[in-house]
């Protein structure tokens, strides 16, 4: 009886639905795209700090100072939190290829070779 | 940086951390105006403290002392008090007289919190207002004595510690003679009125 070959094993980790590949999108970075959102974040932080002092002082209200900075956060939580691929995906790094070892390979119709 | 998680802390700790160093400037910001000036702020007096009558100068023989209670007018701007580092400020009118057997006495008569943003109370007017406490003499030495009024302040910032100061309204003459005959009410001015809280 000719043995037909078993369909080779596939975990299903391997297999992605879209949430698995939203969440991708959303968390990873490259190491290029952590450094410009840090490089965003505290520079557009510095400036935001010098513009709401500014303003504060003018018009005397200690609020407006608080306005601006919360209104900074939330722009740069959108900008710079999740993972945007135009922003922080421009390098991405190169996995190789998995290799298995030849005595654990799934191999058709080779029983006897576990009876060593 | 290498989570979404990561991301939004380092974002929200550091608008954090931004906005205490920008309080602390706030605070420098003010700091020499308030204290080190040559001309710390004061508030300016539109209508100068004036006693309009005594209306209970009263020798109580139930309690055992002298009471004095009157109505007066006053008018007195508190905005050059306000910069954008001030949260609240708390103005009161204290009155302090001595007699012969007693060194020192202070009174409080009238006080109010005006908050930064309660606009309309940065000018106090009152007119015909009653004091809240009776200046009292447990020696009943109060006939014809001096009294000097003080405008009092304290204002609390946002950033710092709280401070105050201290204004002479002037000095008025408690009369030679007790006005009214019968014990006394229990609080100055008329029955159930409206107290500034």
């Amino acid at each position: 009886m000719a043995a037909e070959a078993p369909a080779p094993f596939v975990h299903p980790s391997t297999k992605e639905g879209w949430t698995d590949n939203l969440y991708r999108y959303v968390n990873e970075m490259d190491f290029e795209g952590q450094q410009l959102a840090d490089k965003i974040v505290s520079r557009s932080m510095n400036l935001c700090a010098v513009i709401a002092f500014i303003v504060g002082y003018i018009n005397q209200k200690f609020s407006y100072t608080v306005y601006i900075m919360l209104a900074c956060m939330f722009t740069l939580m959108v900008v710079a939190g999740p993972g945007w691929g135009a922003l922080y995906k421009k390098r991405p790094l190169k996995w190789r290829k998995t290799e298995i070892e030849k005595k654990y390979q799934v191999v058709a119709g080779n029983n006897e070779k576990k009876h060593k | 940086m290498y989570s979404l998680s990561g991301r939004l802390n380092t974002i929200a700790f550091n608008t954090l951390l931004t906005l205490g160093v920008l309080a602390g400037m706030n605070f420098l910001a003010c700091y020499p105006f308030d204290f080190l000036g040559h001309a710390p702020r004061q508030p300016t007096i539109v209508t100068p403290f004036k006693i309009r009558d005594f209306d209970v100068f009263v020798k109580d023989n139930y309690i055992n002392e002298d009471a004095l209670s009157f109505t007066f007018d006053f008018k007195v701007d508190l905005r050059p008090l306000f910069n954008w580092n001030t949260n609240l400020v708390f103005a009161y009118i204290s009155c302090e007289y001595n007699t012969t057997k007693s060194s020192f006495n202070r009174v409080t008569i009238w006080d109010q919190r005006v908050p930064r943003d309660d606009e309309k109370n940065h000018v106090i007017s009152l007119q015909a207002e009653w004091p809240e406490y009776y200046l009292t003499d447990i020696n009943k030495l109060l006939r014809d004595q001096d009294v000097t009024c003080y405008l009092q302040w304290e204002q609390m910032p946002i950033a710092g510690a709280n401070y105050g100061g201290k204004m002479s309204l002037g000095t008025f003459r408690t009369p030679k003679n007790y006005i009214s005959n019968s014990r006394r009410k229990y609080a100055p001015g008329p029955e159930g009125r409206e107290y500034n809280y």
